[in-house]
């Protein structure tokens, strides 16, 4: 894309397409621009003023007739249709994953809208009985129903893996809420593409009529503040941190004292713990490698999911023949899930040429060029950098893996484990530390979409979950007795 | 090398006039720095194991042109790569260890027993003739230099001939000092009023500090690691360093006594020294603070108009003001801002000339390199990355590679009638480039620090 001629960012706002050049973005680097409509005229089309308005449009509209409407329109989402090739077009030099990967995450947007994963997505994470209708549950004094309702929400999305954007929508879509996206610089069409799809099989389908994609500056505050009221807005669920940026000058703290529920995702990293089983020969260590080696490597790092930091219960040689083999391993990934990282960053490259000199504390395997590096800290001790473009930290301890606990940070997402039975006794440890998903080491990043999405629950958080109470009249009361037997003995018996 | 004006080593071209040291040619200035590199090399490379490393990793044996020397750099990172758990553990032993890495002295026999906090092991070590300098820590942990009294004198006189500039006949008048911070210290700046405070005042009673108790190392890594918790929210950390200090006494005094010792200090300025030549030197940022101060209670034009008013260090990460020259001028009464451009790295600073521009005193070498670290050629105008190498480095290795992005002239003058390499007025950091977060500089560390000491003491209850 040249400087002169940045390319236009459309923004959708309920079933309307708006593209006009009244705003132009610059990154400080001068690398990603684009011009984009103004927003402030539009705030009254962005917001929903009348809460009422999403119950009508969705009240007769059952989650069947959103999976097949989506599915529909996620024939369109391959890179063969224009929207969708633009879009990967243009994320991929900004994006921080080479052209190889990038493509690839594109190839997975389909897959989510496909009946298949939508079914399941909604079947597992909710069900869709909770969306349709109210669902008795099993009192003995009342009759309690409970509902999943949609809300207005506005997501803040990350641009780091198109797939973000595929499955925010997806999930947004069939709890049937109200969403304002708001994109971010370094990908500011794969939801525009994604809506535009839906946009073609039915622009007056409630679903599409529900979605809203834009972009503002940080520096348009005040139509940020006018934006995000408790008035129009009950969610605000933020990708954020190392994902994508905080790409708001907002406050959550105060926006949680206003009454919005904010989802905040991220920043968040995985480490792995290998107990000493995987270090009896040679052999056991290279095949541990090569399955550590997938869990680290995956997307670049650019993932939450990779495994940045390597707990190793190791003697000094052996972590650091752990540590070659890993980088071989590294080096020889699927060039669609893994390469040589884009713009190494220059304060890493230092970091290891500076570790390089201190060979009492720690050992450097690769990262002359730019293609990764295995470190081994000699004292057990963390380094001080953080480990990103396929830099590994490989941290040797002796004793209890219980008492790795201690050391574990709060950011810590997930934890691949070897051999399986240390599971049994880090679960626990672990989880009172921050960790929500524990895996078989080499599986990491195999996210089965429908699947429980690294312990978020992010479909149910983004609903609103209301119950209605009543209470038996006397002459019910028989019936009602009859009745609600029948259910405790259903749901305690079977 | 007894053909050059400069005949003697480059510890004794500190005491030469500038005159002297900026009427090189090209020529011979390179042959000279490139002579004396090697015989740095020479004696340090097996004395030094980082070095070692760097050139048995880099394939160097000798240094035969600018080129390999810009191979041989250590980046920033290697004066604090050290694990930060060392210091919170009190793992001082393992600390001196990794810095015996860096320096041709023999530290492996001092005995750390009883050494608990930096501050202590500093004070160790400069009993054991070391006289290392920490930086201000702006990523949250502090850099230790491992200067040591073999390079000291070579400091003084060195900074003594950058000083000449503003002041000539520096060496032999004696001018009141006016330091608006703490009396003393061993990060860089620190370490150099903590030395020149009284020299050049004379005695230890015109030297003039707000403060009258040092900078503590320990409460300056923890300023920088608060302040950075506080930028990630991480309330955790904020807590853990905040209970740290709870206890301290001399931190709750403090509060009470900051605005008595300012008051003070703005008494004896405007009262005691009105219309008097004086000497003040200190960050941009903290001459200002002092100087909004003072014209927000009417004082002007305190000091006498020939007065030395020295800064450097810019506002990176605080509201920059665009006269602030001008605001400094008119409290301070002086006719001109002295400018300088320095690092810890390097012993000296660069000076300022009446172009304001940074010229290079012959014991440093400027380097350009590009973003892949291929180093640029050393002719007509290069920008980029800077690196340098501290010839005045006796018993540590000094090549340095910044994150620095300067423009270097070699071959042009600038007009001052100075020869020699000259650094444009407009040196940037990388990280602020790059888009990245603003990092707080040196401009910065006084507020930070002032602004840490007053969240600590803010809950300890008044009169204890």
């Amino acid at each position: 894309m040249s400087s002169d001629n940045p390319i236009q960012i459309p923004f959708i706002i309920r079933g309307q397409e708006i593209t006009a050049n009244d705003l132009l973005y610059q990154s400080r680097d001068r690398k990603v621009q684009f011009h984009y409509p103004d927003p402030r005229p539009l705030l009254s089309q962005i917001v929903l003023s009348d809460p009422t308005q999403l119950q009508r449009d969705f009240a007769h509209v059952r989650v069947g007739e959103i999976i097949d409407f989506l599915a529909e329109a996620g024939k369109a989402m391959t890179l063969n249709h224009a929207r969708m090739e633009k879009a990967c077009r243009f994320s991929i030099p900004f994006s921080a994953l080479p052209e190889s990967i990038v493509k690839g995450s594109y190839d997975l947007i389909p897959i989510v809208f496909s009946k298949m994963a939508l079914r399941t997505m909604v079947e597992n994470e909710i069900g869709s009985k909770y969306l349709d209708g109210w669902v008795e549950m099993p009192y003995a004094d009342k009759i309690a129903r409970r509902r999943a309702y949609g809300a207005r929400t506005m997501h803040f999305i990350s641009g780091n893996v198109p797939v973000v954007a595929a499955l925010s929508i997806a999930r947004a879509a069939l709890i049937k809420s109200d969403n304002i996206i708001k994109v971010t610089p370094n990908d500011p069409l794969t939801a525009w593409a994604i809506i535009s799809a839906m946009l073609d099989v039915d622009p007056n389908h409630p679903v599409t009529k529900h979605f809203s994609v834009l972009y503002w500056s940080k520096e348009l505050q005040d139509f940020e503040h006018d934006l995000i009221q408790p008035r129009y807005l009950e969610k605000i669920i933020s990708w954020g941190g190392a994902l994508g940026g905080v790409n708001s000058t907002l406050n959550h703290g105060n926006l949680q004292a206003s009454g919005i529920d904010v989802i905040a995702l991220g920043p968040k990293f995985s480490i792995s713990i290998l107990g000493s089983e995987a270090f009896k020969s040679s052999n056991e260590i290279d095949s541990v490698a090569k399955l550590t080696a997938k869990d680290a490597g995956s997307f670049n790092m650019e993932s939450c999911g990779s495994a940045r930091f390597h707990f190793v219960q190791a003697s000094p040689d052996q972590a650091k023949e752990y540590a070659r083999q890993l980088y071989l391993h590294m080096q020889a990934q699927d060039p669609a899930l893994s390469t040589i990282p884009k713009n190494f960053p220059t304060e890493l490259h230092d970091e290891l040429d500076a570790a390089r000199t201190q060979a009492d504390l720690y050992y450097v395997v690769g990262g002359e060029k730019q293609e990764g590096a295995v470190v081994v800290s000699l004292t057990g001790e963390a380094p001080d950098f953080f480990p990103t473009h396929r830099v590994v930290v490989v941290i040797p301890f002796t004793g209890d893996p219980v008492q790795l606990a201690e050391r574990i940070h709060p950011s810590t997402q997930t934890v691949g484990i070897y051999p399986e039975s240390l599971k049994d006794s880090l679960r626990d440890v672990l989880v009172a530390r921050g960790v929500c998903r524990f895996i078989s080491i080499g599986h990491t990043i195999d996210y089965a979409i429908g699947g429980p999405f690294n312990s978020y629950e992010i479909m149910r958080r983004a609903c609103r979950w209301i119950l209605d109470e009543s209470y038996p009249s006397t002459w019910e009361l028989p019936w009602f007795y009859l009745r609600k037997a029948w259910q405790i003995f259903k749901h305690h018996i079977f | 090398m007894n053909d050059t004006i400069l005949s003697g080593t480059p510890e004794s071209w500190t005491r030469l006039p500038v005159q002297t040291l900026f009427s090189l040619s090209k020529s011979e200035l390179d042959s000279l720095q490139l002579h004396w590199t090697q015989t740095r090399f020479q004696h340090l490379q097996e004395r030094i194991p980082a070095l070692d490393a760097l050139a048995e990793k880099q394939g160097v044996k000798i240094i035969a042109d600018f080129e390999t020397l810009a191979s041989m750099l250590f980046t920033h990172q290697v004066y604090k790569n050290y694990p930060f758990a060392f210091i919170e553990r009190k793992l001082f032993t393992e600390l001196t260890r990794w810095l015996n890495k860096l320096t041709a002295h023999d530290l492996s026999t001092l005995d750390m027993r009883g050494v608990n906090t930096i501050d202590e092991w500093l004070a160790r070590l400069d009993e054991a003739g070391m006289f290392v300098f920490h930086s201000t820590g702006t990523s949250g942990k502090l850099s230790f230099f491992p200067r040591s009294q073999t390079e000291k004198e070579a400091w003084v006189e060195g900074t003594y001939t950058f000083l000449e500039a503003f002041m000539p006949g520096i060496r032999d008048l004696h001018l009141p000092v006016f330091w608006p911070a703490y009396r003393s210290g061993r990060q860089a700046s620190m370490r150099l009023i903590t030395h020149f405070g009284p020299a050049l005042a004379g005695s230890d009673t015109e030297y003039h500090s707000l403060f009258n108790t040092p900078m503590s190392a320990d409460f300056m890594s923890l300023a920088m690691r608060m302040k950075h918790a506080q930028e990630r929210g991480d309330l955790t950390t904020m807590d853990t360093i905040k209970a740290i200090f709870k206890t301290k006494g001399e931190i709750v005094t403090l509060k009470a006594r900051k605005a008595g010792l300012t008051k003070n200090f703005f008494d004896k300025m405007v009262r005691d020294y009105r219309g008097r030549r004086v000497f003040l030197m200190a960050s941009a940022a903290d001459l200002l603070d002092v100087a909004l101060e003072g014209l927000a209670t009417g004082q002007e034009k305190v000091f006498a108009p020939d007065s030395v008013l020295l800064t450097g260090g810019g506002f990176k990460g605080r509201k920059t003001i665009a006269d602030w020259k001008d605001v400094l001028k008119k409290f301070y009464g002086v006719d001109q801002v002295f400018m300088s451009y320095g690092m810890t790295e390097l012993n000296t600073y660069n000076i300022a000339c009446p172009k304001g521009v940074y010229h290079i005193f012959p014991w440093n070498i400027p380097m350009v390199l590009d973003h892949d670290g291929t180093p640029l050629p050393r002719t007509g105008v290069q920008t980029g990355r800077a690196g340098y190498f501290d010839l005045l480095a006796q018993t540590y290795w000094g090549g340095i590679l910044t994150g620095d992005r300067v423009t270097v002239h070699y071959d042009d003058e600038c007009g001052c009638g100075w020869q020699g390499p000259w650094i444009e007025d407009n040196v940037q950091r990388f990280t602020e480039l790059m888009g990245g977060e603003d990092i707080i500089s040196c401009a910065g560390v006084q507020s930070a620090y002032s602004d840490f000491m007053e969240y600590i003491a803010a809950d300890v209850p008044e009169g204890v």
